[in-house]
Formats: structure tokens, sequence, C-alpha cells
């Protein structure tokens, strides 16, 4: 792996359960968690989920019979990220715009998920490009807003997210790309949430990450964007970064298939690659936005390797204010790792109580000072897959 | 960057390996070929179909290792499998050996029943294993695990486009120094449920037969791509990738060359700036990531050119080709998009 150039990232965008917009999220995160609840989506479904109300998504979405629930999350996230770059899209149409967007449900051309979102189209008239069309939150958005540059969807399940913006980050270094859309987006969907039931992961009570009770994790749903922009176009528009990607890692555990590998072989990899690419080492890393889902084997793996690789680094889940969002949640938490490292505070990592005596690091527990310009978030997915971005809010850093 | 092919794995209609391909390829050339005619198409209601055996896996692997698999993780796991024993590396891949799985669809045919609409949610009866087959990157997960690949793993789903991207990403990957190797592939399983009910939807539309002129198929195609260096090379490397999108000022850089295209039969736009083309649909269907496919047959072709000469009797190679010899792999998708795979010798 060799040392990358850092990308700017000019804008952020987020929805979830948590608010409509990222410093609403923000807020929450420093003051009050949402709670959990049964999905109202999911008549009869007892395990509690982080929901986005309806009141968050822009009503006149609402009547596009086009548009799935992951594509309207992963519009209102655009559209905010856009803004807060201080781009318009039509001024965009000149430029090569890509798009790369995470996740999971997103991806489906299942009748089910169609069915379920687009009442008043009959589905199983569409052909598979029509139902692809619909349903690919990237193809949907470089239609939407008329990009011309390359998009894709990635969907390595929990690390989606996380993955499209270090591919972003790729684009705008090679020079395809003058601008990237990244992120991840992933809407509340009953085959996610039975099937996590069905492997024995998803909580019945509020999750707990790190914490001796954790039991499993709670559904989410959201979406985080991110505007990176080649350094070219941000100086041409006389607009300065908010912070900047500088490092990204992936590997894969190869060791099992809903299990991460006990001694975090593939995070081990992951990190390393994503230090060497920031040019950095652990004791740059200012804080650590965990993946901490709340399930028994994750926050185990995750406290070890944190107690051997970042010892006294103070880290987090913030699973506990928006749920598990799957193909979302990488993007999202980047875009929290970003706010806070402006902020210069962590949020507590709520959920936590009581400290797991057989863990040997615990997260921060109240709303914490840090220090320092560098940190780390990461993902650990479905499939073994590893992935770690690391942003600075110092060009030199 | 260019990127070296040092060995790939086939699976289609046709049987599986390279071997198959280029016999199947010998045996039916392109030109007035009946679609039909070839491969072990099978017909499936309104459909016809070009659908894969993966036999060959229970040869290689434990079949207890793979009983929870299902047949569209078989198919990718038999190519990769296969471009292994290719490329000489049956010991084992490089560490940090990188993994892309493209698809156009992910695991569909095997969910598509578990999801249907008229099923109530609390009767979904998921079984753990179910669930995990139908996550996008199970695939990827079951060949990281079956080939011990432990560096960057990444799963892309773009419908028609999503080989051409992976391809990209690989040579990003080769050229940023993140991996020194790259199995690279796409993966599409048929969906008879799919299919039929958007193709009878389609008679009472549009009043036609439901017919494709292509059939649609199944396969998967996986290819270990190595940075330049002073490895063995027996095959051809890709040259360059392209992307872009129908009716837009930049064009598409069609290369001055024979272009293998991959299609449903309806001409395109992008068609009449084609010097020489011609497919071999015929073999395997046309499914979303069957374009590689196409890179496979280009590479065989381009190996040996009395291939070439049988297969496509109608194309001139003239001194112009034999001085830079190059075929482009064409998708034009249903969507608008268009991706190419330059490959050459």
């Amino acid at each position: 792996m060799n040392r990358q150039r850092p990308v700017s990232v000019s804008g952020m965008g987020c929805i979830c359960a948590a608010g409509k917009n990222l410093p609403d999220c923000m807020e929450a995160l420093f003051t009050q968690a949402p709670t959990p609840a049964p999905p109202r989506s999911l008549p009869g479904a007892q395990h509690p989920v982080f929901e986005v109300p309806d009141r968050f998504l822009p009503a006149s979405d609402s009547q596009n019979l086009s548009m799935v629930r992951a594509v309207r999350l992963a519009l209102a996230a655009t559209n905010e990220a856009l803004t807060d770059a201080g781009l318009i899209p039509a001024a965009l149409r000149k430029k090569r715009v890509g798009v790369v967007i995470g996740t999971n449900v997103g991806s489906g051309v299942s009748n089910r998920a169609l069915q379920k979102d687009l009442i008043g189209i009959n589905c199983s008239c569409l052909s598979p490009a029509e139902r692809f069309l619909i349903v690919n939150p990237a193809q949907w958005l470089a239609r939407h807003f008329d990009f011309s540059g390359p998009h894709v969807t990635i969907v390595t399940a929990c690390s989606a997210g996380s993955d499209a913006i270090g591919l972003a980050g790729t684009w705008i270094r090679s020079g395809r790309c003058d601008v990237v859309i990244a992120g991840g987006t992933d809407a509340l969907y009953e085959v996610t949430y039975y099937g996590f039931i069905a492997l024995l992961n998803s909580d019945t009570t509020a999750c707990k990450p790190f914490d001796v009770r954790r039991n499993g994790l709670n559904l989410g749903e959201g979406a985080a964007m991110m505007v990176l922009e080649s350094e070219a176009m941000l100086t041409n528009r006389g607009k300065k970064a908010r912070a900047f990607l500088a490092g990204y890692g992936t590997a894969a555990d190869a060791y099992h298939l809903t299990a991460p590998h006990p001694e975090g072989c593939g995070l081990r990899v992951a990190v390393q690659d994503a230090l060497t690419s920031a040019g950095c080492s652990p004791s740059d890393i200012a804080f650590i936005n965990a993946h901490g889902t709340g399930t028994r084997e994750n926050d185990r793996v995750e406290s070890f390797f944190f107690h051997q690789v970042f010892p006294g680094v103070p880290f987090g889940s913030t699973k506990g204010y928006t749920g598990h969002t799957l193909g979302a949640a990488g993007a999202i938490e980047a875009a929290f790792t970003i706010a806070s490292l402006e902020h210069q505070k962590i949020p507590a990592n709520e959920g936590f109580d009581a400290p797991d005596p057989d863990l040997p690091a615990h997260p921060v527990v109240e709303p914490t000072e840090i220090r320092g310009t560098t940190a780390l978030s990461q993902t650990l997915a479905f499939g073994g897959n590893n992935s770690v971005l690391i942003f600075t809010t110092e060009r030199g850093a | 960057m260019k990127a070296f092919i040092r060995g790939a794995g086939v699976v289609g209609g046709f049987g599986c390996r390279l071997s198959s391909l280029e016999e199947a390829i010998r045996k039916h050339p392109a030109p007035d070929s009946d679609p039909a005619a070839s491969g072990s198409s099978v017909e499936v209601s309104a459909v016809s179909a070009f659908t894969a055996r993966t036999d060959l896996l229970d040869q290689l692997i434990p079949p207890r290792t793979l009983r929870r698999v299902d047949h569209y993780a078989r198919m990718a796991i038999l190519a990769s499998h296969l471009a292994l024993e290719d490329a000489g590396m049956g010991n084992g891949l490089p560490e940090n050996t990188g993994l892309i799985v493209a698809t156009g669809m992910g695991p569909t045919a095997n969910t598509l029943d578990l999801q249907a609409a008229d099923v109530a949610a609390t009767d979904l009866a998921l079984s753990p294993i179910l669930f995990s087959n139908s996550v996008q990157n199970a695939a990827a997960a079951y060949i990281s695990m079956l080939l011990k690949i432990r560096g960057p793993s990444l799963s892309i789903n773009q419908y028609e486009m999503a080989v051409p991207l992976a391809f990209q990403t690989a040579i990003d990957w080769l050229e940023e120094g993140r991996t020194e190797t790259v199995l690279v592939g796409g993966i599409d399983c048929f969906s008879k449920a799919l299919h039929e009910t958007s193709l009878n939807c389609r008679d009472l539309k549009n009043g036609d037969s439901g017919q494709r002129a292509v059939p649609v198929g199944e396969g998967s195609t996986f290819f270990i791509l190595t940075r330049p260096g002073a490895q063995d090379i027996r095959y051809p490397f890709v040259q360059h990738v392209h992307m872009g999108r129908a009716h837009r000022p930049d064009g598409a850089p069609i290369p001055n060359t024979l272009i293998l295209h991959n299609g449903n039969g309806k001409k395109t736009d992008l068609m009449g700036q084609i010097p020489a083309h011609a497919n071999f649909t015929h073999l395997y269907g046309t499914f979303p990531t069957s374009m590689g496919m196409d890179v496979a047959a280009a590479m065989l072709l381009l190996r040996t050119e009395q291939l070439l000469s049988i297969s496509l009797p109608q194309f001139d190679a003239g001194p112009a080709f034999h001085e830079n010899p190059r075929i482009g792999c064409l998708k034009q998708g249903e969507t608008g998009d268009w991706g190419m795979i330059a490959i050459g010798r």
C-alpha cells in the first residue's frame, strides 16, 4: 500500500433516526438519543428499530412513484451535501461528476421490496432493467442530476458506505472525476429485519454496544453523502474543504460468512492499509468511531483490537443513536467522525452502562473532549469485509 | 496502466473452463448462428435460457464444505477456482490478493421466492442460511473463505456496467499499490420468475411474442489480473476500460478494430460507429455480466489467430490488426450506459 494524496470533502449530508440533517444528528448525539421502537412499517413486529420519521423526508418525494425509500433517503442526504458544499447540480453538468453509493436493500430487484415501496405500480410488469433503474441509488441519482461521470452501487453489506467513500477517493485522485457524490443508504426492509432475527443477532430491547449485557443489534435506516472534490475545482470555486479523506483500507477475514475473525485478522490489515495510505500512525488518531453493533462477537473483537493497536485512544459506537443502518452505516459514521473532529468532542457510547469484565477496552460513557485533527472510522461487515476510513481536518496532518 | 491477465475461469451454458469455451467457439462460429442451436440452452416457458452446471465443483471442493452454498455462489466459486487453475496458481494466491465480484442482479433467482410480495412478512420463515445467501456479497465471502483471499474485497452491483466497473477498480487497485494481484469477475444467475413475469407482461403491453432475439443466460467469469511484470504471459492484457452514456457529446472511444458486443439483440446507437463487430451470445446467452464472457472469448481469439479466422471469417485481420492486435468488448446496456474493455496482445 502506498501513501495516498488526501482528497477534499467539501460537503456532507445525513438523515437517520437521530435527525433530518447532519447538524440535527450531531445535536441529538450530544443531547438525547432517539428511542428505538417496533417498526411502524412492519405490523406485528416486536424487535425495536430506529426508523426515520416520515416528517424528515420531503413530502413531495412521496408522490414520486419511481422512488423507493432507500433512494428517497439518498436524495435527501445528497441535496444537503451539495448545498453544504455550495454546489448547484445544474452547474455541475459540464463537470465529470461520479456517484458511488453503498447499500444493501437499495440494490434489490425483488418483487417484495418494489411492491412494498411502489404502491400503484404493478411491479410484475417491470423488466429486470426497469427494476434496476428504480432501485439502484447510484443510477437513480446520476440520472436525476444528469451527472455524466461513472456511477456504481457497492454492495459489501455493512461496510458498503465506507467502501463507497474509499472508492470515490480513488476516482478523484486518478483524475477520473472532478466531483464524486459518495456515501451510503439503506431503508428498513422486512427481509433484513427477519433475517437478523433468524441469525439471533437482533436485540429485543435497545442495543447496548460494548456493554456486558449486550445481546444484539437494532436495525436502523438512513443515508449519508459526502461531496469529494478535486483540489483544482475547489480552488477555482474559492472554497475550502471541511475535511480530507486521508486514508482508506479494506481487507477480508476469509473466515466465516456471518462472524468476524476472532483475532480481527482482516481488520488489522484494513487498519494498517488505511494508516499507511494516510501516512500516519496509531498515535496520530484522536478517536475512533467503532463499528460497535452490540453483538457479542463484533464488540469483543473490536475491544481487543483497540486495546492492542490503539491503547488509550478514546472510542465509541454511535449505533445507539441510529441503529445499524447496514449499507449506510459506514457513511453515516464517517460523517459523524468528521463532524466530531470539527466539534473536538465525541458523543457518549449510548447504551453502555456496565463494562464487560472480559473486554480489555471500554468506550466513552459521556460526551468527551478530544485533541487532535485525525480520526478513524471502521466497519466490520457480513462476509468478513473490514473497511476503514481516516479523516483529517488539517491538510498537512 | 495495463493489467496482465494471468488466468481465467469460465462457467456458462457451454460448460466449464476456457477449453470448453474455445471448443464452443470452434464448433459454432459467430456468423449466421442460430441463437438456440448451441450450448445447453433449455426452454423455460417463454424464455430460452443458457443455464450453467456446477457439478465439477464437487470434484474440486469437498461437497460438505459447500452444503450451504447456493447455485449463484457455486458458479462464482467454480469460475474463481478455474481461474487459479488456469493461472497455475492452484497452490494459492499471493498474500493480499484483492477480490472484486461484479453482479447485475445479485442472488435474485434464489431470493425471489423468498421475497414474493404476496407472502405475509411473518410467514417468511427465513432460515439463517437462506437469509445469508441472499446478501449481495455472499459470493465474495465464500470465495474469500475457500480460496483464502485476505486482501481488499469489493462487491459491485451495477447491472450491465458491473463488469467494466469491476475491471476499472481492479486496475485502480493495482495502480495505487493496494494489491499486486486481483481476482476479478462477474456473476449472474437466471431467474425464471423474473423473466417470465416481465416477458408475460410485455406480451400484454406490446402484443409481441415475448421471445427475445438472443436467449438469456447465466454464468460466471473470473480473471486474475496483475501489474505488468516478468511473469509468464500467455494471455493478452487489459489495455483500457471506458464507460459512458449514450447521447452525450463525449461519445464512445471505439477503437478501430474488432468489437465483440453483447446485448439483447437490439440495434444500438453505438453500433453504427463500429467498423467490425461480432458476438458470441449464441454460446452463453446474454445477462447483465455476460460481458465477462466476451472478455474471455477475446482472450482466446487473440491468443490463437486460427481461432479468429475460423470463428469470424468475415473479419479482415489486415496489417493494422497484426501491428496492434486488440479486441474491444462492448456492452451497451438497456439503461443507455455503455462500457468497453479493450484487450490487446
